[in-house]
């Protein structure tokens, strides 16, 4: 059976049982409906984990000995000068020990100058001694604050990394376990200990981490529902205005929601969690709905008040019109979606599947609930509001006709490959992985980034990875060799300016070995043994909690790690950092040790750069095959695929520019944009073109003019309605507060609103002037031997 | 023809788009061009822990890692790595020649025509050589394990080390010429025939890091903020209050006052000796300095960092100096 043909049996099948159509619809929608009411939304950071990667394989091996990815990092800083007073001190401790009380913390991570993991290692003449800082008391009077002071102050491992060099401000570091952290928890109950602060004029917090900045997206969830519903209601409006009828605004209201519902539902079912970073997903999808179920009312306005046909058999031949481009657009769509599926992260793998999966729900609640509905329409467009704004679309449409009919057809070609080619040489700018230094989720100005600035100005970095040593026995760390090696990859990698400093056990054995030379710095170096170095631990671990040193070696000395601290995230800094530790690990090879990297939260992102141009790569290539495996299969001719590829290329070339342009970097949030770019993207050149082709087979002796002003005033009204709908909707995005959601908001926008004018401006153009065969020379039996009707039916409309 | 050859090429487009953006996919990688990674004069984790200059102008710092850093008159500054990557402790200039000492009995020289490499005979135990001065015509060394040595520092090298289980911290010349050696656990050596023999003093117990002369007054300075004052070229000493329980590790005379540095940023000054108080240098570092070199511009001092106090301000180097 051939389409046509199946699609002529379908719309009258569903035309004839209409009730019973929508009666089905309806009710699946409600039981899927109780299904929604267990929907988990929150943000998981191992969704964008990329499974499989060496640096994933090597963070998720010691994560929770050298420092997972909860990790928070809080600064209280003093306003008035030093932290060593009274008031000051006893904050930072009241700070510490309210921590240890918050939801999924690990009581033993938490590290603070008022905790007992940081010591001063005491030497005289006399001996050696190791006690805790400020634990469990604060100096009583002020002997005992300077005493500590000097103790801070002549302790590198506290000095500069807990308490900043102008003693304004203490570090806090806190760790949460991976099993049991609750973004939504932790945010709120740390800012519960900071508001409860007895001194708040004298003292200002700043909080960083992965906890804290999923924390902020929970924070923002409100607001993202606000924008959502706005975006909504803008669209709704802008629908309400340009087709004049609350058909037209509510008919794909319903659609919307119908597929909105299905497909929650059905992640629901899959056991996905629902993460509010890519609601603009879920919003755009949406917004694809609309457009599928506008292109259907504008071809039923067309078709009762162009032809005069009655609006039951306007719906079902509507149907039957759009069944073809509407169900070649939604496997694109969805074909598309589903080429991200093969990118190594979940939460994209989670949005190809909801979102190819919502997609294809479209096929009930827009290609055939729309038409279904509107067969009870009684007098179309006898209850249009007065205000007809449509002249403006008309306006556009004629320019579109006028460029394709004229003789600018014959410029659009070499004019577009100009355009192209320059924006493509911008586009090689474009940077792989974050672009700014601070976190790309939130805006620079957000409090989450300002802190994270201000930690890194003050201390050597906010953002760590490590690497790992593995030894081939027991003891190994404590080997001369194995402790200079990392003194000499720490030296080597401080050098990069991105890197503000490290941390290993090396450096803890050459501060204990100052400390029993009576603090002298001048023996601050290694041991001249194994034995003399495993002596010098042990003097560490002499009243210390066995994880004390659980940062630095596993308890058998076999495995260890030296600690980078990063001062931005940006991809060029995670490249530089891992092509220095790679090419250092090449040099100097260490017998009896396999170095491997790189784990922590600056690991896993280094990763997800690694992985992010291949898979868009991947992503661009696969849904542009989808297009073309589409194209073949309807068209029966692989030559139409360059066809729609066009707008698809041009589309991706000028958001990529608009990246580079912005200096917004290839991230986890602009893969989906590709796919759901090339998939929604392509639908408009489907719709015009096909509208063309249609025409043609219709009227084969037309001339390809009037096809195209049919096209353009038919499909190309409801290709702009779209773009103008959808563009009302996106504007409000570029408000939101996380940057992520604002980016790929304006991302999605700007592709399909670039796809959309590709379609109406260059597409008619390279149809006349190209005569494709696939639209010019159909296969003869598709033919009608129908005279051609004025093309004046197709002028704009009243 | 030409429009059948367009046609194949249309049919076999958009396969060849996808092939190429399949190849690139499983080929390109983002490729990272490398900083150059310049060596820095100082790295991070550099400490030099000792200075010399010539009296010209010209200074030369010692540092870890078997690192030398020199500036020269004219303020340029040039960074040398020995291929023996010990720490360096001590460093002097003398008679057109530059001796630098460190870890292992290792010994560095040189008079202007490069660097030559000398390991001298210590302890396999404890060979550390911690100071190294130019003294009445010869360079002294001092170093752990009681270790003594006397050279011309052209090779030719005496040992007169004592035998004991202390550590010389630092060795100096009084007016008189007697050879003055501060030392581990309060022990002052004193030499009045150029290191043949040496009488000892025990000055309590805290390790005693340096000493100088000017005059007849001595100074000398150690742990826990001690400091010892002689008026009588070092026949008697006593303690004084310095204010501090900082370790102090150098002291100095700039011929006006007595300066002296140590661990937390003490850096302290006095008029005769007798009383200490800290002295203003904005911008001071509270990290730890082991030595003070006083110089016609200011007063040079290295350690966790290097730069100089001049007027009350200090200026970290070789960053923030201004010609």
């Amino acid at each position: 059976m051939s389409m046509s043909r199946f699609a002529i049996g379908l719309s009258e099948l569903c035309i004839r049982h209409r009730r019973l159509v929508v009666a089905l619809i309806l009710g699946i929608t409600f039981l899927m409906s109780l299904v929604l009411l267990r929907i988990d939304v929150r943000t998981v950071f191992s969704d964008m984990v990329p499974k499989g990667h060496p640096y994933v394989e090597v963070h998720e091996q010691y994560k929770e000995t050298f420092g997972g990815s909860n990790k928070v990092t809080i600064v209280v800083k003093s306003e008035q000068g030093e932290i060593f007073t009274p008031p000051m001190l006893a904050e930072i401790q009241r700070v510490t020990r309210e921590l240890a009380k918050v939801s999924g913390v690990n009581p033993f991570q938490i590290v603070s100058l008022a905790s007992r993991k940081l010591k001063s290692v005491n030497a005289s003449s006399m001996g050696i001694e190791s006690v805790p800082l400020m634990w469990p008391d604060v100096p009583a009077d002020a002997a005992g604050i300077r005493t500590l002071r000097e103790a801070v102050i002549n302790n590198p491992l506290v000095y500069g990394i807990y308490v900043d060099r102008d003693l304004q401000s203490a570090l806090i570091q806190v760790d949460f376990y991976d099993q049991k952290v609750d973004y939504g928890k932790i945010f709120p109950q740390i800012n519960a200990i900071f508001d409860a602060s007895p001194i708040p004029d004298q003292v200002s917090y700043h909080l960083v981490g992965e906890p804290i900045l999923y924390g902020w997206v929970d924070h923002y969830l409100d607001e993202t529902v606000v924008i959502a519903l706005l975006s909504l209601g803008a669209m709704l409006l802008a629908l309400f205005l340009l087709n004049r009828t609350w058909r037209g605004a509510l008919l794909p209201l319903v659609s919307g929601t119908v597929s909105a519902i299905w497909a929650l539902a059905i992640g629901v079912m899959l056991g996905f969690n629902f993460d509010p970073l890519v609601i603009v997903v879920a919003f755009i999808i949406t917004a694809r709905c609309f457009s599928h179920s506008v292109q259907l009312i504008t071809r039923f306005d067309d078709l009762c008040d162009g032809d005069g046909l009655q609006p039951r058999a306007a719906a079902e031949a509507t149907m039957k019109e759009l069944f073809r481009p509407g169900l070649l657009g939604l496997i694109s769509d969805a074909g598309a979606i589903l080429c991200v599926l093969l990118t190594p992260i979940p939460l994209l793998q989670k949005v190809s599947i909801i979102g190819a999966l919502w997609v294809m729900t479209i096929m009930f609640s827009a290609v055939v609930l729309t038409p279904v509905l509107l067969s009870w329409v009684k007098a179309p467009l006898r209850y249009a509001h007065p205000l007809n704004l449509r002249f403006l679309l008309d306006a556009v449409l004629t320019v579109a006709y006028r460029l394709a009919a004229g003789r600018g057809a014959y410029l659009v070609l070499p004019v577009t490959l100009v355009l192209v080619g320059l924006l493509m040489a911008k586009a090689t700018d474009l940077t792989i992985g974050d672009a700014a230094p601070g976190s790309p989720i939130l805006w620079p100005q957000a409090s989450f980034n300002q802190d994270s600035a201000l930690i890194n100005q003050r201390y050597p970095g906010t953002e760590q990875m490590f690497v790992v040593l593995e030894g081939d026995r027991t003891d190994a760390l404590k080997r001369v060799d194995a402790l200079d090696w990392m003194q000499r990859f720490q030296r080597r990698m401080e050098r990069l300016p991105q890197v503000g400093g490290s941390v290993s056990l090396a450096d803890i054995v050459v501060d204990v070995r100052r400390n029993l030379y009576e603090g002298n710095p001048r023996y601050r170096e290694l041991g001249a043994s194994q034995i003399e170095n495993g002596e010098l631990i042990s003097f560490y671990m002499q009243g210390a909690a066995p994880d004390d040193l659980a940062q630095f070696a596993d308890p058998l000395f076999q495995n260890g790690s030296v600690l980078l601290m990063l001062r931005d995230r940006r991809g060029d800094t995670l490249r530089q950092a891992i092509f220095q530790i790679r090419r250092f690990i090449d040099e100097n090879p260490l017998d009896g040790f396999q170095i491997r990297m790189a784990g922590g939260s600056m690991g896993i992102t280094a990763a997800i750069n690694e992985v992010l141009l291949s898979d868009q790569i991947e992503a661009i290539a696969l849904a542009l095959l989808v297009v073309i495996v589409s194209c073949l299969l309807v068209y029966r001719s692989s030559a139409s695929g360059v066809f729609f590829i066009v707008p698809v290329l041009i589309s991706n070339v000028v958001t990529f520019a608009f990246m580079a342009w912005q200096g917004i970097g290839m991230s986890i949030s602009t893969l989906p944009v590709v796919a759901l770019g090339i998939g929604l993207g392509v639908d408009y050149a489907f719709y015009i073109v096909d509208s063309i082709k249609e025409y043609l087979e219709k009227y084969p002796d037309a001339d390809p003019r009037d096809a195209i002003r049919q096209a353009l005033f038919s499909a190309g009204r409801g290709v702009l309605l779209t773009s103008v709908t959808l563009a009302a909707g996106v504007l409000l995005w570029a408000a939101s507060s996380l940057r992520f959601q604002a980016e790929m908001g304006m991302l999605i926008g700007l592709w399909l609103l670039v796809s959309a004018f590709t379609s109406l401006l260059v597409m008619p153009s390279l149809v006349r002037i190209l005569k494709p065969a696939f639209i010019f020379d159909p296969p003869k039996k598709n033919a009608e031997s129908v005279p051609p009707v004025e093309p004046a039916a197709f002028s704009p409309s009243k | 023809m030409i429009s059948k050859l367009l046609g194949w090429v249309a049919r076999i487009a958009p396969w060849a788009i996808v092939a190429g953006l399949g190849y690139a996919a499983a080929f390109v990688q983002p490729t990272v061009e490398p900083l150059p990674l310049p060596q820095p004069l100082v790295e991070p984790r550099d400490h030099f822990l000792d200075v010399a200059g010539d009296g010209n102008g010209a200074l030369w710092f010692a540092g870890n890692a078997g690192t030398v850093l020199h500036r020269d008159a004219d303020g340029h500054w040039a960074r040398r790595a020995f291929e023996q990557p010990v720490n360096l402790q001590g460093i002097a200039e003398g008679d057109g020649r530059v001796v630098a000492v460190g870890n292992q009995g290792w010994l560095f020289t040189d008079a202007g025509q490069g660097w030559s490499a000398l390991q001298l005979p210590v302890s396999d135990y404890a060979g550390k050589l911690i100071a190294v001065s130019h003294l009445n015509g010869a360079f002294w060394i001092t170093g752990e394990m009681g270790a003594i040595f006397r050279g011309d520092g052209a090779g030719d090298w005496q040992a007169l080390s004592l035998d004991t289980d202390v550590a010389l911290n630092d060795i100096t010349r009084a007016d008189d010429g007697g050879l003055w050696i501060a030392a581990e656990f309060g022990n002052l050596f004193h030499s009045s025939d150029q290191g043949r023999t040496w009488q000892r003093q025990e000055l309590q117990g805290e390790s005693l890091q340096a000493i100088a002369f000017h005059g007849p007054t001595g100074v000398a300075v150690g742990n826990q903020g001690r400091v010892y004052l002689s008026d009588d070229t070092g026949v008697s000493w006593r303690a004084v209050d310095s204010g501090t329980h900082e370790h102090l590790y150098d002291v100095a005379h700039d011929g006006q006052h007595w300066l002296a540095v140590g661990a937390g940023g003490v850096l302290l000054t006095s008029e005769q000796g007798r009383h200490w108080s800290p002295l203003t240098a904005r911008g001071f570092s509270n990290g730890y300095h082991t030595r003070a070199l006083p110089t016609a511009n200011g007063l040079v001092v290295t350690g966790e960092d290097l730069g100089r106090v001049h007027q009350g301000q200090w200026t970290a180097w070789p960053a923030e100096e201004k010609e």
